[in-house]
Protein backbone atom coordinates (compact mmCIF):
# COMPACT_ATOMS: atom_id res chain seq x y z
CA UNK A 1 0.00 0.00 0.00
CA UNK A 2 2.82 2.32 0.93
CA UNK A 3 6.27 1.47 -0.25
CA UNK A 4 9.13 3.88 0.31
CA UNK A 5 12.65 2.94 -0.70
CA UNK A 6 15.77 4.93 0.07
CA UNK A 7 13.86 8.17 0.51
CA UNK A 8 15.96 11.28 1.10
CA UNK A 9 14.74 14.80 1.69
CA UNK A 10 17.00 17.82 1.93
CA UNK A 11 15.83 21.39 2.21
CA UNK A 12 17.72 24.08 0.37
CA UNK A 13 19.46 25.95 3.23
CA UNK A 14 21.46 22.90 4.30
CA UNK A 15 21.53 20.22 1.61
CA UNK A 16 24.45 18.60 3.43
CA UNK A 17 22.21 17.84 6.42
CA UNK A 18 19.25 15.95 5.02
CA UNK A 19 16.05 15.69 7.08
CA UNK A 20 15.48 12.17 5.81
CA UNK A 21 18.29 10.03 4.49
CA UNK A 22 17.84 6.64 2.87
CA UNK A 23 14.59 5.87 4.66
CA UNK A 24 12.78 2.60 3.97
CA UNK A 25 9.17 1.94 4.92
CA UNK A 26 6.74 -0.74 3.87
CA UNK A 27 3.12 -0.62 5.01
CA UNK A 28 0.59 -3.24 3.89
CA UNK A 29 -3.03 -2.59 3.07
CA UNK A 30 -5.16 -2.19 6.19
CA UNK A 31 -2.17 -2.13 8.47
CA UNK A 32 -1.89 0.23 11.45
CA UNK A 33 1.70 1.32 11.99
CA UNK A 34 3.23 3.95 14.24
CA UNK A 35 6.41 5.90 13.72
CA UNK A 36 8.01 6.72 17.03
CA UNK A 37 10.76 9.26 17.48
CA UNK A 38 11.89 12.33 19.37
CA UNK A 39 10.71 15.73 18.21
CA UNK A 40 12.60 17.13 15.26
CA UNK A 41 13.64 13.75 13.87
CA UNK A 42 11.71 14.24 10.63
CA UNK A 43 8.53 12.31 11.46
CA UNK A 44 6.30 15.04 10.10
CA UNK A 45 8.40 15.31 6.97
CA UNK A 46 8.00 11.57 6.39
CA UNK A 47 4.20 11.94 6.51
CA UNK A 48 4.33 14.91 4.17
CA UNK A 49 6.40 12.89 1.72
CA UNK A 50 3.83 10.09 1.77
CA UNK A 51 1.05 12.66 1.30
CA UNK A 52 2.86 14.26 -1.62
CA UNK A 53 3.23 17.61 0.14
CA UNK A 54 7.01 17.28 0.13
CA UNK A 55 8.82 15.91 -2.89
CA UNK A 56 11.78 13.69 -1.94
CA UNK A 57 15.11 14.60 -3.48
CA UNK A 58 15.92 10.91 -3.91
CA UNK A 59 14.27 7.54 -3.62
CA UNK A 60 11.28 5.66 -4.84
CA UNK A 61 7.78 6.02 -3.44
CA UNK A 62 4.66 4.08 -4.29
CA UNK A 63 1.43 4.99 -2.58
CA UNK A 64 -1.90 3.32 -3.20
CA UNK A 65 -2.62 0.91 -6.00
CA UNK A 66 0.07 2.06 -8.38
CA UNK A 67 0.53 5.68 -9.25
CA UNK A 68 2.85 7.66 -7.03
CA UNK A 69 1.18 10.13 -4.71
CA UNK A 70 -2.47 9.44 -5.43
CA UNK A 71 -3.44 12.20 -3.05
CA UNK A 72 -7.17 11.83 -3.41
CA UNK A 73 -7.16 8.65 -1.40
CA UNK A 74 -5.15 10.08 1.47
CA UNK A 75 -6.59 11.61 4.63
CA UNK A 76 -4.27 13.73 6.75
CA UNK A 77 -4.74 14.77 10.37
CA UNK A 78 -2.37 17.58 11.24
CA UNK A 79 -0.75 18.28 14.57
CA UNK A 80 -3.08 21.26 15.03
CA UNK A 81 -6.75 20.95 14.17
CA UNK A 82 -6.24 23.54 11.33
CA UNK A 83 -9.94 24.35 11.03
CA UNK A 84 -11.23 27.33 9.07
CA UNK A 85 -12.46 29.72 11.81
CA UNK A 86 -15.13 31.27 9.58
CA UNK A 87 -16.82 27.95 8.85
CA UNK A 88 -18.96 25.95 11.23
CA UNK A 89 -18.18 22.33 12.05
CA UNK A 90 -20.19 20.75 9.24
CA UNK A 91 -18.78 23.16 6.65
CA UNK A 92 -15.26 22.39 7.88
CA UNK A 93 -15.82 18.64 7.63
CA UNK A 94 -17.22 18.79 4.10
CA UNK A 95 -14.42 21.03 2.76
CA UNK A 96 -12.42 18.21 1.07
CA UNK A 97 -15.55 17.08 -0.80
CA UNK A 98 -16.39 20.66 -1.71
CA UNK A 99 -12.90 21.13 -3.20
CA UNK A 100 -13.48 17.98 -5.27
CA UNK A 101 -16.69 19.50 -6.64
CA UNK A 102 -19.14 16.98 -5.20
CA UNK A 103 -22.82 17.91 -5.07
CA UNK A 104 -23.68 19.82 -1.88
CA UNK A 105 -26.33 17.31 -0.85
CA UNK A 106 -23.88 14.42 -0.72
CA UNK A 107 -21.24 16.63 0.94
CA UNK A 108 -23.66 17.35 3.77
CA UNK A 109 -24.73 13.72 4.09
CA UNK A 110 -21.15 12.52 4.29
CA UNK A 111 -20.19 15.25 6.76
CA UNK A 112 -23.15 14.36 8.98
CA UNK A 113 -22.10 10.70 9.04
CA UNK A 114 -18.53 11.59 9.94
CA UNK A 115 -19.74 13.91 12.70
CA UNK A 116 -21.44 10.95 14.28
CA UNK A 117 -18.51 8.62 13.70
CA UNK A 118 -16.11 10.83 15.66
CA UNK A 119 -18.55 11.06 18.56
CA UNK A 120 -20.00 14.54 18.08
CA UNK A 121 -23.67 15.49 18.42
CA UNK A 122 -25.71 16.75 15.45
CA UNK A 123 -26.12 20.16 17.13
CA UNK A 124 -22.30 20.50 17.32
CA UNK A 125 -22.37 20.71 13.53
CA UNK A 126 -23.56 24.30 13.63
CA UNK A 127 -20.95 25.49 16.12
CA UNK A 128 -17.86 27.43 15.14
CA UNK A 129 -14.34 26.22 15.98
CA UNK A 130 -13.88 28.98 18.57
CA UNK A 131 -16.70 27.52 20.62
CA UNK A 132 -15.17 24.05 20.78
CA UNK A 133 -12.78 22.50 23.27
CA UNK A 134 -9.39 21.22 22.09
CA UNK A 135 -10.63 17.63 22.04
CA UNK A 136 -13.71 18.51 20.02
CA UNK A 137 -11.63 20.42 17.48
CA UNK A 138 -9.39 17.41 17.04
CA UNK A 139 -12.49 15.27 16.48
CA UNK A 140 -13.66 17.66 13.77
CA UNK A 141 -10.21 17.51 12.19
CA UNK A 142 -10.38 13.71 12.21
CA UNK A 143 -13.86 13.74 10.71
CA UNK A 144 -12.62 16.03 7.91
CA UNK A 145 -9.76 13.63 7.15
CA UNK A 146 -12.19 10.68 7.02
CA UNK A 147 -14.88 12.35 4.92
CA UNK A 148 -13.33 11.37 1.60
CA UNK A 149 -13.28 7.75 2.77
CA UNK A 150 -9.52 7.55 2.26
CA UNK A 151 -7.68 4.25 1.88
CA UNK A 152 -4.76 5.77 3.72
CA UNK A 153 -4.94 7.86 6.86
CA UNK A 154 -1.88 9.79 8.03
CA UNK A 155 -1.86 11.25 11.54
CA UNK A 156 0.81 13.67 12.73
CA UNK A 157 0.88 13.64 16.56
CA UNK A 158 -2.81 14.49 16.55
CA UNK A 159 -3.39 14.15 20.29
CA UNK A 160 -0.11 15.65 21.54
CA UNK A 161 -1.73 18.86 22.79
CA UNK A 162 -4.49 17.11 24.75
CA UNK A 163 -4.48 15.97 28.37
CA UNK A 164 -3.82 12.30 29.15
CA UNK A 165 -7.40 11.22 29.82
CA UNK A 166 -8.67 12.72 26.59
CA UNK A 167 -5.71 11.41 24.65
CA UNK A 168 -6.42 7.85 25.79
CA UNK A 169 -10.11 8.18 25.03
CA UNK A 170 -9.43 9.48 21.53
CA UNK A 171 -6.94 6.65 20.92
CA UNK A 172 -9.63 4.12 21.80
CA UNK A 173 -12.09 5.85 19.46
CA UNK A 174 -9.52 5.95 16.66
CA UNK A 175 -9.03 2.19 17.05
CA UNK A 176 -12.79 1.65 16.83
CA UNK A 177 -12.93 3.64 13.62
CA UNK A 178 -10.01 1.70 12.17
CA UNK A 179 -11.60 -1.61 13.14
CA UNK A 180 -14.71 -0.54 11.28
CA UNK A 181 -13.16 0.98 8.16
CA UNK A 182 -9.77 -0.80 8.03
CA UNK A 183 -7.83 1.94 6.33
CA UNK A 184 -4.08 1.83 6.17
CA UNK A 185 -2.89 4.08 9.00
CA UNK A 186 0.48 5.68 9.63
CA UNK A 187 0.45 7.31 13.05
CA UNK A 188 3.34 9.54 14.06
CA UNK A 189 3.98 10.16 17.75
CA UNK A 190 6.63 10.59 20.43
CA UNK A 191 4.48 8.79 23.01
CA UNK A 192 5.59 5.17 23.41
CA UNK A 193 2.50 3.82 25.14
CA UNK A 194 0.23 5.48 22.60
CA UNK A 195 2.17 3.84 19.76
CA UNK A 196 2.10 0.41 21.40
CA UNK A 197 -1.58 0.64 22.29
CA UNK A 198 -2.68 1.60 18.79
CA UNK A 199 -0.56 -0.14 16.25
CA UNK A 200 0.48 -3.50 14.86
CA UNK A 201 4.00 -2.35 14.03
CA UNK A 202 6.02 0.37 15.71
CA UNK A 203 8.93 1.85 13.76
CA UNK A 204 11.61 3.67 15.69
CA UNK A 205 13.04 6.71 14.03
CA UNK A 206 16.47 8.17 14.46
CA UNK A 207 17.23 11.85 14.04
CA UNK A 208 19.86 13.62 11.96
CA UNK A 209 19.57 12.16 9.50
CA UNK A 210 16.04 10.83 9.83
CA UNK A 211 15.92 7.10 9.24
CA UNK A 212 13.89 4.16 10.55
CA UNK A 213 16.34 2.07 12.54
CA UNK A 214 14.29 -0.45 14.49
CA UNK A 215 10.94 -2.17 14.44
CA UNK A 216 8.76 -3.59 17.21
CA UNK A 217 5.91 -5.94 16.46
CA UNK A 218 2.93 -5.52 18.77
CA UNK A 219 1.25 -8.93 19.27
CA UNK A 220 -1.91 -7.90 21.17
CA UNK A 221 -5.08 -8.97 19.36
CA UNK A 222 -7.90 -6.69 18.26
CA UNK A 223 -10.33 -5.39 19.37
CA UNK A 224 -8.16 -3.77 22.00
CA UNK A 225 -9.87 -2.31 25.03
CA UNK A 226 -8.78 0.38 27.48
CA UNK A 227 -8.02 -2.39 29.98
CA UNK A 228 -5.07 -3.48 27.82
CA UNK A 229 -3.07 -0.61 29.33
CA UNK A 230 -3.28 -2.31 32.74
CA UNK A 231 -1.88 -5.65 31.58
CA UNK A 232 1.63 -6.73 32.50
CA UNK A 233 2.53 -7.69 28.93
CA UNK A 234 1.60 -4.21 27.74
CA UNK A 235 3.76 -2.54 30.38
CA UNK A 236 6.69 -4.82 29.49
CA UNK A 237 6.44 -4.03 25.79
CA UNK A 238 6.22 -0.29 26.47
CA UNK A 239 9.29 -0.55 28.71
CA UNK A 240 11.18 -2.59 26.12
CA UNK A 241 10.25 -0.18 23.32
CA UNK A 242 11.28 2.83 25.40
CA UNK A 243 14.66 1.18 25.97
CA UNK A 244 15.18 0.60 22.28
CA UNK A 245 14.11 4.17 21.52
CA UNK A 246 16.74 5.46 23.94
CA UNK A 247 19.35 3.42 22.10
CA UNK A 248 18.46 5.04 18.78
CA UNK A 249 18.87 8.47 20.31
CA UNK A 250 22.20 7.61 21.95
CA UNK B 1 -29.79 41.90 30.06
CA UNK B 2 -28.87 44.98 32.14
CA UNK B 3 -25.23 44.11 31.55
CA UNK B 4 -24.78 46.13 28.39
CA UNK B 5 -26.18 49.55 29.47
CA UNK B 6 -24.06 49.31 32.58
CA UNK B 7 -21.01 48.56 30.46
CA UNK B 8 -21.71 51.61 28.32
CA UNK B 9 -21.95 53.74 31.43
CA UNK B 10 -18.57 52.58 32.70
CA UNK B 11 -17.07 53.29 29.27
CA UNK B 12 -18.66 56.71 28.77
CA UNK B 13 -18.68 58.30 32.21
CA UNK B 14 -14.90 58.73 32.86
CA UNK B 15 -14.07 60.57 29.60
CA UNK B 16 -17.22 62.71 29.92
CA UNK B 17 -16.29 63.73 33.46
CA UNK B 18 -12.80 64.59 32.23
CA UNK B 19 -14.27 66.64 29.38
CA UNK B 20 -16.49 68.57 31.78
CA UNK B 21 -13.58 69.28 34.14
CA UNK B 22 -11.43 70.48 31.24
CA UNK B 23 -14.19 72.83 30.10
CA UNK B 24 -14.59 74.29 33.59
CA UNK B 25 -10.83 74.84 34.03
CA UNK B 26 -10.58 76.28 30.50
CA UNK B 27 -13.48 78.67 31.05
CA UNK B 28 -12.11 79.80 34.44
CA UNK B 29 -8.60 80.26 33.05
CA UNK B 30 -9.79 82.38 30.13
CA UNK B 31 -11.99 84.56 32.37
CA UNK B 32 -9.62 84.96 35.31
CA UNK B 33 -6.39 85.41 33.32
CA UNK B 34 -8.12 87.67 30.80
CA UNK B 35 -6.72 85.79 27.83
CA UNK B 36 -7.41 87.55 24.54
CA UNK B 37 -10.19 85.79 22.63
CA UNK B 38 -8.20 85.63 19.37
CA UNK B 39 -5.53 83.62 21.21
CA UNK B 40 -7.81 81.33 23.17
CA UNK B 41 -11.56 81.76 23.16
CA UNK B 42 -13.57 80.45 26.09
CA UNK B 43 -15.65 77.28 25.62
CA UNK B 44 -18.77 79.39 25.87
CA UNK B 45 -17.54 81.59 23.04
CA UNK B 46 -16.72 78.54 20.92
CA UNK B 47 -20.19 77.12 21.44
CA UNK B 48 -21.72 80.51 20.71
CA UNK B 49 -19.74 80.88 17.48
CA UNK B 50 -20.63 77.35 16.45
CA UNK B 51 -24.33 77.99 17.03
CA UNK B 52 -24.17 81.29 15.20
CA UNK B 53 -22.58 79.65 12.14
CA UNK B 54 -24.41 76.36 12.54
CA UNK B 55 -25.86 76.38 9.04
CA UNK B 56 -22.53 76.84 7.32
CA UNK B 57 -20.81 74.53 9.80
CA UNK B 58 -23.25 71.69 9.22
CA UNK B 59 -23.06 72.00 5.46
CA UNK B 60 -19.25 72.11 5.80
CA UNK B 61 -19.26 68.92 7.89
CA UNK B 62 -21.64 67.29 5.42
CA UNK B 63 -19.44 68.23 2.45
CA UNK B 64 -16.17 67.15 4.10
CA UNK B 65 -17.84 64.02 5.43
CA UNK B 66 -19.00 63.11 1.92
CA UNK B 67 -15.54 63.65 0.47
CA UNK B 68 -13.92 61.62 3.26
CA UNK B 69 -16.52 58.85 3.01
CA UNK B 70 -16.29 58.57 -0.76
CA UNK B 71 -12.50 58.73 -0.62
CA UNK B 72 -12.44 55.98 2.00
CA UNK B 73 -14.74 53.80 -0.06
CA UNK B 74 -12.57 54.24 -3.15
CA UNK B 75 -9.46 53.49 -1.06
CA UNK B 76 -10.97 50.29 0.32
CA UNK B 77 -12.08 49.07 -3.13
CA UNK B 78 -8.93 50.15 -4.97
CA UNK B 79 -6.65 48.97 -2.14
CA UNK B 80 -8.32 45.57 -1.98
CA UNK B 81 -8.16 45.17 -5.76
CA UNK B 82 -4.46 46.11 -5.74
CA UNK B 83 -3.79 43.66 -2.91
CA UNK B 84 -5.58 40.89 -4.83
CA UNK B 85 -3.28 41.48 -7.80
CA UNK B 86 -0.24 41.63 -5.49
CA UNK B 87 -1.19 38.35 -3.83
CA UNK B 88 -1.21 36.45 -7.10
CA UNK B 89 2.36 37.04 -8.16
CA UNK B 90 5.55 37.66 -6.25
CA UNK B 91 7.09 39.36 -9.28
CA UNK B 92 4.20 41.81 -9.54
CA UNK B 93 4.34 42.42 -5.81
CA UNK B 94 8.09 43.12 -5.85
CA UNK B 95 7.81 45.38 -8.89
CA UNK B 96 4.95 47.53 -7.67
CA UNK B 97 5.43 47.60 -3.92
CA UNK B 98 8.08 50.36 -3.90
CA UNK B 99 5.66 52.60 -5.78
CA UNK B 100 2.90 51.80 -3.31
CA UNK B 101 5.27 52.96 -0.58
CA UNK B 102 5.99 56.10 -2.60
CA UNK B 103 2.26 56.79 -2.43
CA UNK B 104 2.61 57.15 1.31
CA UNK B 105 5.84 59.13 1.32
CA UNK B 106 4.91 61.59 -1.43
CA UNK B 107 4.47 65.03 0.13
CA UNK B 108 0.81 65.67 -0.52
CA UNK B 109 1.38 69.40 -0.12
CA UNK B 110 3.69 69.30 -3.12
CA UNK B 111 1.41 67.39 -5.46
CA UNK B 112 -1.91 68.89 -4.40
CA UNK B 113 -1.39 71.96 -6.66
CA UNK B 114 -0.68 69.54 -9.52
CA UNK B 115 -3.91 67.73 -8.85
CA UNK B 116 -5.80 71.04 -8.87
CA UNK B 117 -3.99 71.90 -12.09
CA UNK B 118 -5.13 68.64 -13.75
CA UNK B 119 -8.55 68.10 -12.28
CA UNK B 120 -9.60 71.60 -11.31
CA UNK B 121 -10.93 72.95 -8.05
CA UNK B 122 -13.71 71.11 -6.35
CA UNK B 123 -15.04 67.88 -4.97
CA UNK B 124 -13.31 65.48 -7.37
CA UNK B 125 -9.85 66.80 -6.48
CA UNK B 126 -10.61 66.70 -2.75
CA UNK B 127 -11.66 63.06 -3.07
CA UNK B 128 -8.51 62.29 -5.05
CA UNK B 129 -6.28 63.75 -2.32
CA UNK B 130 -8.26 61.74 0.24
CA UNK B 131 -7.66 58.54 -1.72
CA UNK B 132 -3.92 59.20 -2.06
CA UNK B 133 -3.62 59.69 1.69
CA UNK B 134 -5.77 56.75 2.83
CA UNK B 135 -4.98 54.10 0.21
CA UNK B 136 -1.67 52.76 1.51
CA UNK B 137 -2.77 51.13 4.80
CA UNK B 138 -5.48 49.21 2.93
CA UNK B 139 -2.99 47.88 0.36
CA UNK B 140 -0.45 46.76 2.96
CA UNK B 141 -2.92 45.22 5.40
CA UNK B 142 -4.88 43.30 2.80
CA UNK B 143 -1.74 42.12 0.96
CA UNK B 144 -0.34 40.82 4.22
CA UNK B 145 -3.65 39.13 5.02
CA UNK B 146 -3.83 37.47 1.61
CA UNK B 147 -0.25 36.23 1.57
CA UNK B 148 0.45 35.15 5.15
CA UNK B 149 -1.63 31.99 5.24
CA UNK B 150 -1.34 29.47 8.06
CA UNK B 151 0.99 26.69 6.86
CA UNK B 152 -1.29 23.91 8.03
CA UNK B 153 -4.27 25.34 6.15
CA UNK B 154 -2.11 25.75 3.08
CA UNK B 155 -1.08 22.09 3.32
CA UNK B 156 -4.72 21.10 3.75
CA UNK B 157 -5.71 22.81 0.50
CA UNK B 158 -2.67 21.39 -1.31
CA UNK B 159 -3.50 17.92 -0.09
CA UNK B 160 -7.01 18.21 -1.48
CA UNK B 161 -5.63 19.52 -4.75
CA UNK B 162 -7.45 22.82 -4.51
CA UNK B 163 -7.15 24.98 -7.61
CA UNK B 164 -5.59 28.44 -7.44
CA UNK B 165 -9.06 29.91 -7.66
CA UNK B 166 -10.39 27.72 -4.83
CA UNK B 167 -7.42 28.70 -2.68
CA UNK B 168 -8.11 32.36 -3.33
CA UNK B 169 -11.85 32.25 -2.74
CA UNK B 170 -12.09 29.68 0.04
CA UNK B 171 -8.85 30.34 1.89
CA UNK B 172 -6.99 33.57 1.12
CA UNK B 173 -9.87 36.01 0.91
CA UNK B 174 -11.63 34.83 4.08
CA UNK B 175 -8.28 34.79 5.90
CA UNK B 176 -7.68 38.39 4.88
CA UNK B 177 -10.96 39.83 6.20
CA UNK B 178 -9.57 40.72 9.66
CA UNK B 179 -6.64 42.50 7.97
CA UNK B 180 -9.06 44.38 5.71
CA UNK B 181 -10.95 45.64 8.75
CA UNK B 182 -7.70 46.76 10.41
CA UNK B 183 -6.59 48.55 7.26
CA UNK B 184 -9.98 50.21 6.76
CA UNK B 185 -9.99 51.45 10.35
CA UNK B 186 -6.63 53.16 9.90
CA UNK B 187 -7.74 54.53 6.53
CA UNK B 188 -10.95 55.98 8.05
CA UNK B 189 -8.98 58.34 10.29
CA UNK B 190 -6.64 59.29 7.46
CA UNK B 191 -9.55 59.94 5.09
CA UNK B 192 -10.83 62.86 7.20
CA UNK B 193 -7.32 64.32 7.34
CA UNK B 194 -7.06 63.82 3.59
CA UNK B 195 -10.39 65.52 2.87
CA UNK B 196 -9.47 68.57 4.95
CA UNK B 197 -6.00 68.85 3.40
CA UNK B 198 -7.63 68.42 0.01
CA UNK B 199 -10.02 71.28 0.73
CA UNK B 200 -7.10 73.51 1.70
CA UNK B 201 -5.95 73.31 -1.90
CA UNK B 202 -8.96 72.46 -3.95
CA UNK B 203 -11.97 73.35 -1.86
CA UNK B 204 -12.22 77.07 -2.57
CA UNK B 205 -15.23 76.92 -4.83
CA UNK B 206 -17.65 79.63 -3.74
CA UNK B 207 -20.81 77.57 -3.52
CA UNK B 208 -19.53 74.65 -1.48
CA UNK B 209 -17.35 75.19 1.56
CA UNK B 210 -15.92 72.24 3.47
CA UNK B 211 -14.25 72.25 6.87
CA UNK B 212 -10.81 72.70 5.30
CA UNK B 213 -11.95 75.84 3.54
CA UNK B 214 -13.61 77.06 6.73
CA UNK B 215 -10.34 76.69 8.64
CA UNK B 216 -8.55 78.78 6.02
CA UNK B 217 -11.28 81.42 6.05
CA UNK B 218 -11.79 81.62 9.82
CA UNK B 219 -8.19 82.23 10.88
CA UNK B 220 -7.37 85.37 8.85
CA UNK B 221 -10.46 86.99 10.26
CA UNK B 222 -9.28 86.23 13.81
CA UNK B 223 -12.39 84.16 14.37
CA UNK B 224 -10.49 81.84 16.66
CA UNK B 225 -13.70 80.69 18.32
CA UNK B 226 -15.07 79.48 14.99
CA UNK B 227 -11.72 77.86 14.20
CA UNK B 228 -12.02 75.87 17.42
CA UNK B 229 -15.52 74.88 16.39
CA UNK B 230 -14.11 73.58 13.07
CA UNK B 231 -11.39 71.61 14.82
CA UNK B 232 -13.92 69.99 17.13
CA UNK B 233 -16.25 69.26 14.22
CA UNK B 234 -13.40 67.70 12.22
CA UNK B 235 -12.38 65.57 15.19
CA UNK B 236 -15.93 64.37 15.71
CA UNK B 237 -16.21 63.56 12.03
CA UNK B 238 -13.06 61.42 12.28
CA UNK B 239 -14.40 59.63 15.34
CA UNK B 240 -17.74 58.97 13.65
CA UNK B 241 -16.01 57.51 10.57
CA UNK B 242 -13.74 55.36 12.73
CA UNK B 243 -16.62 54.06 14.81
CA UNK B 244 -18.74 53.40 11.71
CA UNK B 245 -15.96 51.33 10.12
CA UNK B 246 -15.35 49.53 13.43
CA UNK B 247 -19.03 48.62 13.80
CA UNK B 248 -19.25 47.28 10.24
CA UNK B 249 -15.95 45.48 10.85
CA UNK B 250 -17.10 43.85 14.07
CA UNK B 251 -20.18 42.63 12.24
CA UNK B 252 -18.07 41.19 9.44
CA UNK B 253 -15.72 39.60 11.95
CA UNK B 254 -18.50 37.89 13.89
CA UNK B 255 -17.38 34.49 12.71
CA UNK B 256 -13.70 35.16 13.20
CA UNK B 257 -14.04 36.19 16.81
CA UNK B 258 -15.54 34.74 19.95
CA UNK B 259 -18.75 36.68 19.43
CA UNK B 260 -20.85 33.57 18.91
CA UNK B 261 -19.97 32.23 22.36
CA UNK B 262 -22.67 34.30 23.99
CA UNK B 263 -25.44 32.43 22.20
Amino acid sequence: MISARQISVAFSPSPALPVLDGLDLQVDQGEFVSVLGSSGCGKSTLLKVIAGLVVPSQGELTVGQGQARGRSEIGFVFQDPTLLPWRNVIDNIRLPLELRGQPVRSQLDAAGQMLEMVGLQPEDGLKFPRMLSGGMRMRVSLARALVTRPDILLLDEPFAALDDMLRQQLCEELLEIWQELRQTIVFVTHNVSEAVFLSQQVYLMQAEPGRLVDQVEVPFPFPRKASLRGEAGFARLVEDTSGRLRETVA
Amino acid sequence: MNQSPRRWITILIPPLVLLLLTMVVWQLAVTLLEIKPYLLPSPAAVVEAAIEHRGELFSAIWLTGRAAGLGLLVSILLGTATALVFSQSRVVRRSFYPYAIALQTVPIVAIAPLIVNWFGEGFQSVVLVTVIISLFPVITSVTTGLTSIDEGLHDLFQLNQASRWQQLVKLRIPSAIPSLVTGARTAAGLAVVGAIVGEFFAGASVTERGLGYFVLYAVPNLQTDLLFGCVIAATLLGVVMFVAVSVVGTHLLGRWTAEMETH
